[in-house]
């Protein structure tokens, strides 16, 4: 598969001093289903705010398909849909299905084509049935499925998504996971930022554990031993250790 | 809810004909109304009143609070003529049929504002203005026929129109927001406390500025850069014949 991302070295210092990431080299390829998990402030959206071309590395450098990241934005724009945690701030439309299509629009896309992206995405979002609501009047459910089949309307080889299940309930959870495992089976590129793994963990081809803006784990999610999670601060995802269990 | 009746501006969507119709030709309609509303005699204005207000009730879900909060607004403007008139009374009540004209011109106004608001696109006008200058850039460029770099978001009318309308109705769900975790706490922003309301108006400016950077963000994550491509829609018969309306109104 060819690489689409690469960190080299990557370093971020904020204006006070504070490490956001250190010394952190990864890369991540095409078709790949990566959880980049961390406990809040790990460093998981800054890494991926550098992985879009919002942030600008301290030290290090990020490559785009092997292209230095300053080159490639407009390839970015086209290729990687970003799914923020904050789902309100993503919506623009004052119906679901004009939200839908205020991305392709922006890309110039028109007419049979553009109704078709906007078809899909209600279909792959399952939101089906839904676009002529008003975004305000969906649940929080509803409305992070709409900021995903936003993002899935431009048709994006790779989406991220940052803390795709935060304040879902159980069946909303259940939706988006479905959401994901129909776009794995699609072939695309995911990257999810969470530090709920046991809700991905099984889906995922990939766990990259940040902690304190350092990469300490980075293999297949069944690799990952039980102390790396007590260690970093995340819920141990194994019947044996899952902190949650009843017996 | 609570944004909805708070902030009279709020976008909703119709499906009223008058959403088709072209952004240009619906604002040069609005300003004829408006000139028409605060100049014709009572008669006319009463039929363009009569006439918006059908058009309004037509589309879906109207907000009511929104309509009485501008009534209220209106009637203050038009009342406030007769307060002190300057002879130790503390009202003129001569002045309340011309108040009361001038309310009823100002509220035919705002009918025909809503109307315009509510079959409107976000950026419809936006995209009309970005086209002009994009057209005047080329012109320029090819006049000095040397290379200029992309435009930024300060050479995009249009995108800065598009965020401030964006931006306006989500000041009010960051107010909302603000003004119920404040009372859940004791401190309202209608308390007579200098202090604790300038905490509470310094989160809003803050928690504005937040959400106005992430609104950005995402909105440039999704395409929307001055360098997108813009929809322009195209005038059709309906759209010279509102322009045509818009004319006689100028004249009336």
């Amino acid at each position: 598969m060819a690489e689409l991302f690469r960190a080299e070295g990557l370093g971020h210092l904020f204006p006070d001093g504070k490490v956001g990431l250190e010394d952190l080299s990864l890369s991540i390829d095409e078709g790949e289903f990566v959880i980049v998990a961390g406990k809040n402030g790990a460093g998981k959206s800054l890494l991926m705010r550098h992985f879009i071309g919002l942030s600008k590395p301290s030290s290090g450098a990020i490559l785009y398909r092997g292209a230095p990241i300053a080159s490639q934005i407009p390839l970015i724009r086209k290729e990687v849909g970003y799914v923020f945690q904050d789902t309100e701030a993503q919506i623009f439309g004052q119906t679901v299905e004009e939200d839908l299509a205020f991305g392709p629009a922006n890309l110039g896309i028109r007419g049979k084509e553009l109704e078709e992206a906007v078809r899909q995405a209600l279909r792959e979002a399952r939101l089906e049935g839904m676009s002529d609501r008003r975004p305000l009047t969906l649940s929080g459910g509803e409305k992070r499925r709409l900021a995903i089949a936003g993002v899935l309307a431009m048709k994006p080889r790779c989406v991220i998504l940052d803390e795709p299940f935060a304040n879902l309930d159980f069946p909303s959870a259940m939706e988006i996971i479905d959401v994901l495992t129909a776009l794995r089976a699609e072939g695309k590129t995911l990257i999810v930022l969470t530090h709920e793994i046991e809700k991905v963990f099984s889906l995922a081809s990939r766990l990259v554990i940040l902690d304190h803006g350092r990469l300490v784990f980075d293999a297949p999610p069944r690799q990952a031993p039980k102390e790396v999670f007590v260690q970093t601060g995340l819920v141990c995802p194994y019947r044996e250790c899952y902190p949650w269990r009843i017996d | 809810m609570a944004n909805r009746l708070a902030n009279p501006f709020a976008f909703e969507p119709g499906k009223s004909a008058l959403a088709t119709m072209h952004p240009l030709a619906k604002l040069v309609f609005l300003l004829g109304v408006a000139s028409a509303a605060m100049r014709s005699s009572l008669g006319v204005m009463v039929v363009l009143f009569a006439l918006g207000i059908l058009a309004l009730m037509r589309l879906p879900k109207v907000a009511g609070g929104a309509l009485l909060s501008i009534a209220a607004l209106a009637a203050f403007a038009a009342l406030a003529r007769g307060v002190l008139p300057g002879d130790g009374r503390l009202f003129d009540l001569t002045t309340l049929p011309a108040s009361g004209l001038y309310a009823l011109r100002l509220f035919t106004v705002y009918v025909y504002s809503r109307l315009f608001y509510a079959t409107t696109r976000v950026g419809e006008i936006g995209d009309w203005m970005t086209a002009a200058v994009r057209v005047v850039r080329r012109l320029i460029r090819k006049r000095r026929s040397a290379q200029e770099k992309e435009p930024g978001i300060m050479g995009d009318p249009g995108m800065l129109f598009s965020l401030v309308l964006l931006f306006l109705p989500r000041i009010f769900d960051t107010y909302q927001r603000i003004k119920e975790a404040g009372e859940v706490r004791g401190i309202g922003l209608s308390r007579r406390n200098v202090r604790r309301t300038l905490l509470m108006l310094e989160q809003l400016i803050i928690g504005s500025m937040v959400q106005a950077w992430r609104t950005a963000v995402a909105m440039e994550a999704r395409g929307y850069s001055p360098q997108r491509s813009l929809r322009l829609k195209k005038f059709t018969g309906w759209d010279w014949g509102l322009l045509g309306l818009a004319a006689l109104l100028f004249l009336l």
